[in-house]
């Protein structure tokens, strides 16, 4: 067979489908997948409701047409398939931006919406109507590559079951079975979904891929005049658009110019961010300097618009690398980071450390010097942006040579801190004295060499560990007196805290021993969604931490509290944890009772239903039981008489009991002759005793009547007797 | 499968892993449950005939337990499907069409099932007993030109047989079936019962046909076809023959008493066994058979 034969074979059409269920569900398939894309925006309304249409209509009349199909249908449909591409080529020409596939999804959805929508026409085969089917995949993955959010699962889930229905009609259909196959439509469901679930959990979790850049669309709108955002000063937008310079983000009060350690309110499980990204990180907001014994401030100018230094207008903004960011280490893959704001929050660009680009629609980002990014539009519930941050994380032997007197950078160049830099970072209201105390005596449990000191690596790690071991975490902590210092109460008093009081502490303790350290707030990863590949930051995962400056690697990260994993979790460990939680806080008490019950009702049942229909069936099941016992079972097609015979023959001293029996069950069945009382109670006995015990040898009593027949017997022939 | 995982893994779209793994799930269910159906599935022959012919169609029942699709293998036939309710048994009529003679004692099928979603066909030999065993008789060949020459031997008055026709021999009781013509009504208000004519013609030696089989399976077959329609036509004219063949068990020589007893012994005659590496006994070289 020749290839040309080969593909005239496969392009033959196919004998008309009948099936209306199978072409039904394929349809419904389609338009849930055209509906899923107008849900995410791909496609707009009028496509839609087109895509719909079309399909109902055309596979109506596919099917009424689908003994004898139009001629002419083929060449219609060919054009209008050669058309939407030439729709989508130009489209995508002129409007796509290279390496954005988001430029090139819209258009994508249009086109096989256009080419379902036509093809629906031309379906009088089995095959035809299979495709339809699977192009409706087509269209679910462009709607499921735009879905941050769990609002797909009820598309998923109803065009799964329209997939499943009609591919178990197409079975029917090919097998030529009638009636709903339940079981089948029931155990492939499971079976699915079971696989399905295995699949999720053991793939290994979507990586953000460096090549692809994310959707940099903002759902806000760019400001007129950045005075808009501020909070009296014109002209530098502030975090805040309150007159207090406060702003709550489920109930979170630190993105402000302040961060006020004595209050706090209770912090939500409301999603305010969904976040895709590379791995695992601290998303800064912003960083604090000036510490007052009660709240964290900021010593910037952050009123002064000259002193603010903004980017040249145009996405993506490209941050300048500080002159230690750009030192020793080895750059690793970026992290790309794409933030989806599910609350109208700061104007902070949340990002990790050393941010290298931004992808945002804005007209400009400042960067007030602190590693703060802001942006210039407002950022409400909807914006999306992407951040590429290439965080190279310092090794713990990098940052203790980094603090060694005399140690160059490997980048030759000189630290980027500056004399007022330091100064701020050093600053405490007041000397501290206790707190001093507390931390020389940490860092003198510091081996050290004998030309240098303490190095700043180990002080920061002991300062931890100590942390780890004298403090209670907890948010329910009494408010601050008024004029009592934060870091003096918590150190010694309570030793209660959270992460404010935590890091903050460090920070006074670190800045004690002349180590240059920081206050940051921002976002930890919350909990991580295997089906959106997003990590989900509630309210209540803004977190505040350390920040302390190494030479020639810059401001390096560290979380006292301590309470936040960071591991990169798999679909797998998130799907066992999510689902271990799940089972326990079920019912199991009332669970257990009810499958107890249904346990015991359902074994109660099969008993009945096993019981014999009559004496008769329970005295020849015995018999059975028991000559099965003995490596005799009943043969198919076997009489009972004949079968008694056969135990008879193997059993000699049961001879006559045996044959007793099988001839009174034999004639009440078939003679309907009933036994005495006292004869069906000797019968079902002996079966009785028959079926438990190994042999009954001698010890087998017929019934009444037959043993007065073996007694007449014995008299007449004692040689014949059982010897009883 | 793999372009979609790849496009997942890569564009770091979570749904769209999700979405994939569920098609993926879906091909794989579609593609492995069959085959753990089928190592489930029974097919049990109920009822088929006693006898064929080679290349005509033979309708055997199948039950089965579930939906099916069956191809006869050896020998070959039609695909027939055991369509029908979703559950439960059900019989199908399994056409086979024996390309040779012989004794089916059993069919080997292919049972087939795409269940439950119909993207994969996985299929399974069985070997499905027979209800009965099946003879499969030779196709009716072109008779070759037989002389049937009368018995000149010397000797007595030939037997005599009773017939339909012929010399008038007596009479006897009338049975049922008898034409009432034969009644002889004499006879009858002599003896007070019904009595009817008895004609008697003069019993032939049986036809002996010796039938020794080539070894080569076409050869043979077509000796076999041959000798199907020479004692057909035999059996037409009314005279009685003996058949000579080789069977398994051994060579039967036994009278054959009609067109579906010949069909039989066809079915079940095999080549005699070879003797030191040679066909034993005289072997027509037009085709092996022999009178």
């Amino acid at each position: 067979v020749s290839l040309w034969q080969r593909v005239v074979q496969a392009n033959r059409p196919g004998p008309p489908e009948h099936s209306v269920p199978f072409r039904a569900a394929s349809a419904a398939a389609v338009c849930i997948a055209a509906a899923a894309c107008w849900r995410q925006g791909e496609l707009s309304a009028a496509m839609c409701l087109f895509t719909i249409g079309a399909t109902v209509v055309g596979n109506v009349v596919s099917y009424r047409r689908r003994a004898r199909p139009w001629p002419a249908v083929k060449p219609i449909l060919a054009a209008c398939a050669v058309g939407g591409f030439v729709w989508f080529i130009a489209t995508v020409t002129h409007n796509a931006t290279p390496g954005d596939i988001s430029t090139v999804e819209g258009p994508l959805a249009v086109l096989f919406a256009w080419v379902l929508s036509t093809h629906a026409f031309d379906v009088p085969a089995r095959k035809d109507v299979a495709y339809s089917l699977a192009g409706s995949a087509a269209l679910m993955a462009v709607a499921a590559a735009q879905s941050v959010d769990l609002s797909l699962a009820g598309y998923v889930i109803g065009w799964g079951a329209c997939g499943l229905f009609g591919l178990v009609s197409m079975w029917k259909s090919i097998a030529e079975v009638r009636g709903v196959p339940w079981r089948a439509l029931a155990a492939s469901t499971l079976a699915v979904l079971l696989v399905g679930a295995a699949l999720v959990s053991v793939l290994p979790a979507p990586r953000v891929s460096a090549s692809l850049i994310f959707p940099s669309s903002s759902a806000g709108s760019e400001v007129g005049s950045p005075s808009d955002l501020t909070d009296g000063a014109a002209s530098l937008p502030a975090h805040a658009a309150d007159p207090h310079g406060r702003i709550g983000v489920g109930g979170f009060l630190g993105f402000a110019r302040s961060l006020d350690t004595a209050a706090r309110d209770t912090l939500g499980n409301q999603v305010v961010l969904r976040v895709r990204a590379s791995r695992p990180n601290f998303w800064i907001g912003e960083t604090y300097d000036e510490w007052n014994g009660e709240s964290w401030l900021q010593s910037g100018d952050t009123s002064g618009g000259p002193g603010v230094p903004q980017l040249p207008p145009g996405s993506p903004f490209t941050i300048p690398a500080t002159v230690d960011e750009a030192g020793a280490l080895v750059s690793g893959p970026p992290d790309i980071q794409t933030f989806f704001l599910a609350q109208s929050g700061p104007n902070l660009v949340f990002h990790a450390d050393q941010a290298q680009r931004v992808y945002i629609q804005s007209r400009t980002l400042l960067l007030p010097g602190d590693g703060t990014i802001v942006s210039s539009t407002s950022m409400g519930a909807g914006t999306v942006y992407t951040v590429v941050s290439d965080d190279t994380e310092a090794s713990g032997a990098q940052l203790r040579l980094a603090t060694l007197p005399g140690w160059v950078p490997e980048s030759g160049l000189a630290p980027a801190l500056t004399a007022k830099e330091r100064r701020n970072d050093l600053q405490r209201p007041h000397p501290y004295p206790q707190v001093a105390a507390l931390a020389r005596q940490i860092a003198s449990g510091i081996p050290t060499s004998a030309t240098s000191g303490p190095r700043t690596y180990d002080v920061v790690e002991a300062v931890e560990q100590w942390m780890s071991s004298h403090v209670r975490y907890t948010t329910d902590i009494p408010r601050l007196p008024s004029g009592a210092d934060a870091v003096t109460s918590f150190l010694f008093g309570s030793r209660k805290g959270y992460c404010e009081q935590i890091s903050t502490a460090t920070v006074v303790m670190l800045r004690s021993l002349g180590i240059v350290a920081r206050e940051a707030v921002g976002y930890v990863p919350g909990s991580y969604n295997p089906i959106t590949d997003l990590y989900d930051v509630e309210a209540k995962d803004a977190h505040a931490w350390v920040q302390v400056w190494f030479p020639g690697y810059g401001w390096e990260n560290f979380d006292p509290t301590a309470v936040v994993p960071l591991a990169n979790p798999t679909p797998g460990s998130v799907f066992a944890h999510d689902l271990a939680k799940s089972l326990g806080g079920l019912p199991w008490i009332p669970i257990g009772a009810l499958v107890l019950g249904a346990v015991a009702a359902w074994t109660l049942l099969r008993r009945r239903g096993r019981r014999p229909a009559t004496w008769s069936h329970q005295v020849a099941n015995d018999l059975a039981r028991g000559g099965a016992r003995r490596g005799r079972p009943r043969r198919a097609g076997e009489t009972l008489t004949a079968y008694g015979e056969r135990l008879a023959r193997a059993d000699p001293g049961g001879r006559d009991a045996l044959l007793a029996v099988t001839a009174l069950v034999e004639r009440y069945t078939y003679g309907g002759i009933e036994p005495t009382a006292e004869q069906l109670a000797g019968a079902l006995a002996f079966a009785r005793r028959y079926r438990t015990t190994g042999r009954i040898g001698r010890g087998g009593r017929p019934p009444p009547q037959e043993r007065a027949s073996a007694n007449a017997s014995s008299k007449e022939a004692p040689a014949a007797s059982s010897g009883r | 499968m793999a372009a979609w995982a790849g496009v997942a893994h890569s564009s770091g779209s979570g749904w769209v892993q999700a979405v994939g793994a569920l098609l993926a799930a879906v091909l794989l269910v579609g593609m492995v449950a069959p085959v753990f159906l089928l190592r489930r599935v029974s097919a049990v022959c109920t009822a088929n005939p006693s006898d064929g012919e080679a290349r005509d169609r033979v309708a055997v029942t199948v039950v089965t337990d579930r939906p099916l699709r069956i191809r006869p293998l050896r020998p070959t036939g039609p695909v027939a499907r055991a369509g029908g309710p979703a559950r439960g048994p059900r019989s199908v009529e399994v056409e086979l069409v024996p390309s040779r003679r012989g004794v089916v004692g059993s069919v080997a099928v292919e049972l087939a099932t795409c269940a439950p979603l119909g993207l994969l066909w996985w299929a399974r030999e069985v070997e499905v007993g027979l209800a009965r065993p099946l003879h499969v008789a030779p196709r009716t060949g072109r008779p070759s030109p037989l002389k049937v020459g009368r018995d000149d031997r010397p000797g007595g008055a030939p037997e005599r047989v009773p017939a339909g026709t012929g010399e008038p021999r007596g009479v006897r009781p009338y049975a049922s079936g008898d034409p009432r013509r034969l009644v002889h009504w004499p006879v009858t208000s002599h003896a007070g019962k019904l009595m009817v004519r008895e004609s008697e013609r003069q019993r032939d030696d049986p036809v002996t046909v010796d039938l020794v089989l080539p070894h080569d399976p076409d050869r043979a077959e077509a000796a076999a076809e041959r000798t199907m329609a020479q004692i057909t036509e035999v059996l037409r004219t009314g005279h009685e023959v003996v058949l000579a063949t080789d069977e398994p068990s051994g060579r039967v020589t036994r009278g054959v008493s009609d067109r579906v007893d010949l069909g039989r012994r066809l079915a079940r005659a095999v080549p005699p066994p070879l003797v030191g590496g040679e066909e034993a006994g005289p072997v027509d070289p037009r085709g092996g058979e022999r009178r």
